[in-house]
């Protein structure tokens, strides 16, 4: 009954919207206040009623556009950004309308998706704090920051032309970044400061969404058959394919940003191997309907957490393998970048307070690949090969030319011999590039296993202190681990 | 001796200089080039001249001059309106004799900083007790914006002085003064200024060891008790312990000086009187605020943080600090318009100057961005204890300021103690439960009917709000004859 209300009332809206409606309409992504990414090419679109005329005139170019709607209402045209810091104004004409857009800045747009640890608030969940973030907030003015947020209000079956739910395009301040997500908030005002040109932060998301619910019904159909007729999708959205990017996806696309952020894949973690091939696929879907080519996208792999405890083995209940896939996706997403969190994680909760440090981590990447900072160090070491020594494996590691470090001791390394058995391991960096891994146990190793349970903290940095993601030099699915709980 | 004499003619020099026979219109320190005046209101200029003198003021603001005249005594006043230009601003002063021009003087936020050491301490830290983070704070420390003024530790006085005897004049914050001004005032000051964006004047009058009865007047002091005071009483090496020697010396020639708010961090000197406590600080501040005459400005005050003190589980007949945290906790009921930093989780064991400044100022400042500038999303307030419900064995503690929940940065809560009827406290397990309440429990106490935590001189403080607030030490009882024991449960 409820469903049969909304449907009436989306359609109502969108007969009001597109139809009959003779005044010009924007999407609510496009709004005073908004910063449209600079130097480039950007897309105004809207409706209007049918073959309506508009007359589009900017602050920064002399002479105004005409479009005229199609006869469906639906009009689009392509404007050129600069890279003036001054506020500029974009009117927008028809018989019947005359809107003015104001307060528009020319920046870099960053659109930031995933579930919980996405959108974890500055002010956190229940009992759960964003380190950091009273200081954050308390200096959070800046009218150089643009922050718009995607409310968290329902799916769609189909794809809509416009959120249902948002808050607008608003300066950061203390009034609104307390809600907004500190992840985002922390990326957009150090790239702003940075950078010093303004920043735009889209942020949506959904709390305990899986990445099915981010993929357009076209995309998710190549994997399995998408059928919601029946389906009550005001029950948990976010485990329902295509609902939220029907939502809260399509309705942002073609409004140009520069790239994205991604936190998400504690939803997915008991399938890594099918993640391994939804999210590249998700990552493809939006760029094709973008339009702008391979945009970067940077994702966090997610952080350690007990979840339903340590010792498990295998791939369902361990969710080292996770991890391994959403570092394994690097390769398998063209211009993508990731921050491992290996090392600020937290046992008792799934939203690590550490949000600052995701934040950067994701910057560094941004810097680096996007903006052309050479100097300013992204990546990880990742385990690249390894060779015996002294009865037990030397490892070495890709991205640690400039050594490898830890604050204490080495923890959390599994050796095993040819008959697949895990024992714990003593494990050393060596010559401060290598790290030498031991057991009594396992006189004749052959593989090695670093973090690999639900629960750890990394203790594997190199010198910039980007910490090693957990990783397994096996590739076996069937190893055990051994009784043994100490190292001998 | 010598000495004595010689700061005594010294002190009465000045006196004659400055009022009854001079020609030259003189102004009291506080008032001079590089000042911060309160913006947006009318403020208060005053000085002395000859009896009878006219004198104009001329602003870089006002259109109109001012015109006054000197008092049969030679004292005179006016009003003058601010604005919230953020240019720099000049006053001319000119009377038949007198040609003063004061220069580079701002609009902005104006604070009066007080107390007792863990106010006055410096950037630079005391001998072997550091303030962490200054040496970068102090490197970066240039500001036109902010400016300091610091009253001067000199001596005390019998009677209530017209103007400072010593002190730094305004000027601008720089690595040169700042290390040796205020540290919880500076890092005050310095955010407070980057986040309004508006020019920001600190005064710091301040004394290590002071008791709160030195700061207060004779007039109310004597209502509390006789006050009869000697020279002796207020030099130097014992002004601090004196009722009314500092307010006679280091307040009062300060007032009418319009002030946004006053920060104070004392108590440490009134430990071992709480309830005596409860009654002069909030006497204090009605007596500050009423010689003021601007309405209940704000005072944001600290509680004292934990100390080892004389050791803990101090015997039955002395008083650990716990109390006087719990009378400072009280007065926030008995002030109006005050604030309160909690800085359970920032006391140092060895000594009494906690070396995190910076948290302190933080938490005054969240008081005075949420409650004298409206930032209302950035919170001051950590949980503070409501309500306890027996059940099982165990107390179930609920907070006020917890809506968000709460929280520890470790799995267990320490610092918890549970008493049955037999009011002997025993160490207790403490667990968070459900991010909202506390649940305490020891198999020692089978009927437990009261929870204390952080009931001792020294401990670190382990409940948050999720704000990362602390919460105070609290007692859910109002027992004058418990006992602690450190027996253990299982």
């Amino acid at each position: 009954m409820k469903n049969i209300t909304s449907k009436v009332l989306t359609t109502l809206i969108l007969l009001l919207l597109q139809v009959t409606n003779a005044q010009v309409k924007l999407p609510a992504i496009v709004s005073s206040n908004m910063v449209l990414q600079r130097n480039t090419t950007v897309k105004i679109w809207g409706w209007a009623a049918a073959n309506e005329q508009i007359t589009i005139k900017t602050s920064w170019s002399k002479s105004p556009m005409m479009v005229e709607a199609t006869t469906e209402g639906n009009w689009m045209v392509d404007v050129k950004t600069t890279n003036s810091k001054e506020p500029q104004t974009i009117t927008i004409k028809s018989k019947t309308s005359d809107i003015v857009l104001e307060n528009v800045l020319f920046g870099e747009v960053w659109l930031c998706s995933g579930q919980s640890n996405m959108e974890m608030s500055l002010q956190g969940y229940v009992g759960q704090p964003a380190y950091g973030s009273s200081d954050a907030i308390a200096k959070s003015n800046n009218p150089n920051l643009r922050l718009f947020n995607v409310t968290k209000y329902s799916g769609s079956k189909t794809p809509l032309k416009d959120v249902e739910k948002y808050t607008a395009w608003q300066k950061a301040s203390p009034d609104n970044v307390s809600d907004f997500s500190a992840v985002a908030y922390f990326y957009g005002s150090q790239l702003q400061k940075i950078l010093d040109v303004p920043v735009g932060i889209i942020h949506s998301s959904w709390s305990g969404s899986c990445v099915e619910a981010w993929i357009s019904t076209e995309v998710m159909s190549t994997f399995q058959k998408v059928d919601l007729k029946d389906v009550d999708i005001s029950i948990k959205p976010k485990e329902i394919p295509t609902v939220l990017y029907n939502s809260m996806i399509n309705p942002l696309i073609p409004y140009t940003i520069k790239g994205m952020l991604w936190y998400q894949g504690e939803s997915n973690k008991g399938e890594p191997e099918k993640y391994k091939k939804l999210f590249p696929a998700m990552v493809q879907d939006w760029r094709n309907r973008w339009g702008i080519g391979n945009f970067p996208i940077y994702y966090t792999q997610i952080a350690p957490y007990s979840y339903e405890g340590n010792g498990f083995i295998s791939a369902d209940k361990n969710s080292a393998f996770i991890r391994e896939a959403q570092y394994q996706c690097l390769e398998l997403i063209p211009n993508s970048g990731i921050a491992i969190t290996l090392d600020i994680g937290t046992k008792n909760f799934i939203h690590p307070p550490k949000k600052k440090e995701v934040a950067d981590r994701l910057l560094y990447n941004v810097l680096n690949q996007t903006y052309g900072y050479k100097t300013v160090d992204y990546a990880s070491p990742i385990f690249n090969s390894l060779e015996l020594k002294d009865g037990g494996l030397n490892l070495k590691f890709k991205n640690a030319s400039n050594g490898l470090y830890a604050y204490e001791p080495l923890q959390n390394f599994e050796i095993a011999g040819s008959d697949k058995v895990f024992y714990p391991a003593n494990a050393e960096i060596l010559d401060r590039k290598t790290v030498l891994v031991t057991s009594d146990k396992v006189p004749n190793p052959v593989a090695v296993r670093y973090g690999w349970d639900n629960w750890v903290v990394g203790t594997l940095y190199n010198t910039n202190l980007l910490p090693a993601p957990s990783f397994r030099t096996d590739n076996w699915n069937d190893a055990t681990k051994s009784t043994t709980n100490k190292t001998p | 001796m010598i000495k004595i004499v010689k700061s005594i003619l010294l002190g009465s020099f000045c006196l004659l200089c400055l009022q009854p026979a001079i020609a030259k219109v003189k102004l009291p320190a506080i008032v001079s080039s590089n000042m911060v005046l309160q913006r947006n209101t009318t403020i208060k200029l005053w000085g002395w001249a000859d009896a009878n003198e006219k004198i104009t003021i001329k602003t870089s603001w006002l259109k109109t001059a001012i015109n006054v005249q000197a008092d049969a005594e030679g004292n005179w006043i006016v009003d003058v309106k601010t604005t919230d230009s953020k240019q720099q601003q000049t006053i001319a002063i000119n009377s038949k004799d007198s040609d003063i021009k004061l220069e580079n003087i701002l609009f902005g936020e104006v604070w009066l900083c007080s107390g007792q050491s863990n106010m006055e301490m410096p950037m630079k830290g005391f001998f072997g007790q550091p303030t962490f983070g200054s040496a970068e704070a102090i490197v970066k420390s240039y500001n036109p914006n902010l400016r300091l003024f610091n009253v001067t530790k000199f001596k005390g006085s019998k009677t209530p002085l017209k103007d400072l005897e010593k002190y730094s004049p305004w000027q601008q914050a720089s690595p040169e003064n700042v290390e040796n001004f205020s540290a919880v005032a500076y890092f005050f000051g310095s955010q407070l200024q980057e986040i309004l964006d508006v020019p920001v004047g600190i005064i710091n009058t301040s004394w290590g060891g002071s008791s709160v009865q030195a700061w207060i007047s004779n007039e109310v002091m004597t209502s509390f008790e006789t006050v009869t005071i000697t020279e002796e009483q207020v030099q130097k090496n014992k002004a601090n312990s004196t009722p009314t020697a500092l307010f006679n010396s280091m307040i009062n020639p300060l007032i009418p000086y319009t002030i946004k708010g006053v920060l104070w961090y004392q108590g440490e000197s009134n430990r071992g009187k709480p309830e005596q406590y409860k009654k002069l600080f909030p006497a204090m501040v009605a007596d500050w605020r009423k010689r003021w005459n601007i309405g209940d400005f704000p005072i944001y005050y600290t509680q004292i943080a934990p100390h080892k003190y004389d050791g803990n589980k101090i015997p039955a007949g002395k008083i650990s600090s716990a109390f006087i945290r719990e009378a400072q906790l009280e007065c926030l009921k008995l002030i109006p318009n005050s604030g309160i930093a909690i800085t359970l989780d920032l006391g140092s064991k060895e000594s009494i100057h906690p070396p995190r400044k910076k948290e302190v100022a933080d938490r005054l400042l969240y008081n005075a961005l949420n409650k004298t500038y409206n930032f209302k999303t950035v919170d001051y307030l950590g949980p503070m204890y409501d309500a306890m419900e027996v059940k099982n064995a165990s107390v179930t503690l609920k907070f006020k300021n917890a809506e968000n929940g709460i929280f520890s940065y470790d799995e267990e809560l320490l610092g918890f103690e549970i008493a049955g009827e037999d009011k002997v406290f025993y160490p207790a397990k403490a667990t968070i439960e459900a991010r909202k309440t506390v649940l305490v429990k020891s198999d020692k106490v089978p009927n437990p009917v009261a929870v204390r935590y952080g009931w001792d001189n020294w401990m670190v403080g382990s409940l948050f709000g999720t704000n990362l607030l602390p919460a105070s030490s609290f007692r859910t009882d109002n027992w004058n004859d418990a006992m602690s024991t450190t027996v253990e449960g299982n």
